[in-house]
């Protein structure tokens, strides 16, 4: 089965927030790899298949409130992260760090092409993130994260543009439980 | 498939549906809440012994989603209008005397309330969501549901036959409407 591209995504997440069943599965399908992906990449594969699924169970019982119109992708990564971070609160990082001694060879290495296409999927998401906020604040982020051209607008105005701009970038990358 | 994505499928499942039914009661719980004021307000605390029955609808139908939820929610705004109706309309030959509306020594209209819910129905129909044939009995189903689970609260302060006649009423319009409107976009399509 293909892999739906990103819009599907977004349209598929929309309908299931609405209640449609029938988009459960092909979202499923789309998500849980892409979840596997990251854990393996983050962590040992022992406890990679059990935060994937934690964090699955996260993503769908939160579905009832995507907001239709939101891109899927970067919320969907935020509450993967938010996962990884609550393993690291639970005490997994001390785990973690014993269990890398153990098992390395079980880890992606820096040039495995899981982890490159992990990391190319973040981007991507943040940058899908980024270009759906409105002009300015994507301008004002893309100076702050690629130093790109600066707006012409006054240092006090570009401040609280970057502000705005970063709280509008946090409520789109989920805010789950208030990060 | 391995044992382990059928395992994460049927928890994903499974607290998707949580997910949901949690968020159907948080919203039925502020359906309720607010049916309660302006029940309490409008009708009296006799109304509020229907209150479970406008939860559970709402619960219901929040959860199912989709055209169920669409119908509902606009059927439980039209269920908030029916509550404000003035009892002097729905029994008009006791005029305005508010304590000779309220007395069982007045006399009592029932086709007045089948006219006022008629014309509620009617007037539902006209703001069911629009699609397909199925979609539009699973709206107009939620929007029947909706709008008596509210309905049933003004009932309280009427005679049997008179809340038969305002629910029935309600009940005939909107089947009538949507009946109207199934026919009228079938003889298009055969146009």
């Amino acid at each position: 089965m293909r892999d739906p591209v990103e819009d599907e995504l977004d349209a598929f997440m929309s309908r299931l927030a609405q209640g449609e069943r029938e988009a459960f599965d092909p979202l499923f399908r789309a998500l849980y790899p892409r979840a596997m992906r990251l854990m393996r990449v983050e962590l040992p594969s022992d406890q990679a298949a059990d935060a994937a699924q934690s964090a699955l169970m996260r993503v769908f019982a939160r579905a009832g409130e995507f907001e239709a119109g939101k891109p899927v992708l970067p919320w969907f990564y935020a509450i993967l992260a938010n996962e990884l971070r609550t393993e690291c609160r639970r005490g997994s990082a001390r785990r973690r760090r014993d269990a890398d001694e153990r098992l390395a060879a079980d880890l992606a290495a820096p040039d495995d092409p899981e982890r490159a296409l992990v990391e190319r999927e973040l981007h991507d998401a943040l940058a899908r993130a980024i270009a759906s906020l409105d002009d300015d604040s994507a301008r004002a982020i893309s100076f702050m994260i690629h130093g790109t051209e600066r707006p012409p607008v006054t240092a006090t105005a570009f401040r609280k543009r970057v502000s705005r701009a970063y709280a509008r970038l946090r409520w789109l990358l989920g805010a789950f439980d208030g990060q | 498939m391995d044992s382990n994505w059928d395992t994460t499928y049927g928890a994903a499942r499974r607290h998707y549906e949580l997910g949901r039914l949690r968020g159907a009661v948080v919203r039925a719980l502020v359906v309720v809440g607010l049916a309660a004021v302006v029940g309490g307000l409008a009708i009296g605390g006799a109304a509020l012994v229907w209150l479970p029955l406008a939860f559970i609808v709402s619960v219901f139908t929040e959860w199912q989603g989709r055209w169920w939820m669409r119908g509902a929610r606009r059927g439980t705004i039209a269920g908030f209008i029916s509550l404000v109706l003035p009892l002097s309309i729905l029994r008009p030959c006791c005029g305005s005397n508010p304590a000779a509306v309220l007395g069982a020594a007045c006399c009592t209209m029932p086709s007045v309330c089948w006219v006022a819910g008629g014309a509620l129905g009617l007037a539902l129909s006209l703001v069911l969501p629009r699609d397909g044939a199925a979609n539009r009995w699973e709206a107009a189903l939620g929007m029947l549901l909706g709008v008596l689970s509210i309905t049933v609260l003004r009932c309280s302060a009427l005679f049997l036959a008179e809340a038969a006649g305002l629910l029935g009423g309600l009940l005939a319009g909107v089947v009538a409407a949507s009946l109207a409107r199934a026919l009228l976009d079938r003889s298009r399509l055969a146009t």
